[in-house]
């Protein structure tokens, strides 16, 4: 039998179907994760991340109030009843002791980045003056931060 | 009629299928899949080897030792082939048995032109003395990798204190 045009453009047709399909649905995605790989996202949320650290872990007694009121707007959902919770009992020792707290952020490291959720790994060291009295301590935190907008909050703490 | 439709919507099909393979060619190929790639892997080569270094036991010097070698390069190597003798007595001595397990651990810098990165890992390190009951903490560590002929491998490595 003598192939035909049109025998030869409906076999052409089906082999082309047939590979723009499995083009689509094989074609690779982007990484789910894109820590370092998008290097603006992923210095935004540890700036952001280690910025809320400092500063709702932070606080002395003639400033609880801007302290926690500054709390409520960079963390959310369990992390901050977990901080309202704890903030009650600091804030009544720090006014009775003359308790200053001073958080600082050795290091972060981004573990999962996605458009709007992240994890961190985060080394602080606390430093806590009590009168004439000096405690330190180091701790590693694993973090986990929601976007809203531009702003990262942190919705979960964990101590490791 | 027909065999005039069929050829114009071959040419169409040939046309998609190109486009499409294009497409999955550039996406199979991208940077971005490649930097995830290399992060991951540093990951989990920083990860072992952090382990590796933490990891002795005074029944098995010679082979922790010599894992202690593979898994470093440059500065870490000088310094533990100049301490292997000293490091020999001391373990020897307290009859230290440690084991370490990565707690959590990130890749917090990666430049894959000049193969340097850093790693950060929160690890737990059990060790046991003079046969006494093991003691077991988490440590903080700060990990400098190179990339060598055989792999990336630890450069410095630092407890992050207080």
């Amino acid at each position: 039998m003598k192939p035909t045009a049109a025998g030869i453009s409906a076999a052409v047709l089906v082999v082309g179907v047939c590979l723009t399909v499995w083009f689509t649905v094989a074609r690779p995605r982007g990484p789910e994760n894109v820590a370092l790989v998008d290097l603006a996202a992923t210095n935004a949320v540890t700036d952001q991340v280690g910025r809320t650290l400092r500063t709702v872990f932070s606080y002395d007694p003639s400033q609880m109030d801007r302290t926690a009121v500054a709390a409520q707007d960079v963390l959310v959902g369990a992390a901050i009843e977990q901080y309202n919770t704890q903030f009650q009992q600091a804030r009544k020792e720090a006014t009775d002791n003359k308790q200053v707290l001073t958080t600082a952020v050795r290091s972060v490291g981004v573990v999962d980045l996605r458009p709007d959720s992240a994890r961190l790994l985060v080394f602080v060291d606390r430093q806590l003056v009590k009168g004439d009295k000096h405690e330190s301590g180091a701790a590693q935190l694993l973090v986990s931060a929601v976007k809203s907008g531009d702003v990262w909050k942190i919705s979960d703490i964990r101590f490791l | 009629m027909i065999g005039r439709i069929l050829a114009v919507l071959a040419v169409l099909a040939v046309a998609a299928a190109g486009f499409t393979g294009w497409r999955w060619w550039n996406s199979s190929n991208s940077a971005e899949a490649d930097i995830a790639e290399q992060r991951d892997n540093v990951l989990a080569v920083g990860e072992r080897h952090v382990v590796e270094l933490n990891t002795v036991d005074f029944q098995n010097l010679d082979a922790d030792f010599d894992r202690w070698r593979a898994a470093s390069t440059g500065p870490l190597l000088d310094r533990l082939v100049r301490n292997r003798e000293t490091d020999r007595q001391t373990t020897l001595s307290t009859k230290t048995v440690a084991k370490a397990r990565v707690v959590s651990a990130a890749v917090t810098t990666m430049n894959t032109y000049t193969g340097t990165a850093n790693v950060i890992a929160a690890v737990e390190v059990s060790v046991s003395q003079n046969g006494a009951q093991p003691t077991a903490g988490v440590s903080r560590w700060d990990v400098d990798l190179s990339r060598t002929d055989s792999g990336w491998k630890v450069s410095a490595l630092e407890v992050v204190g207080t």
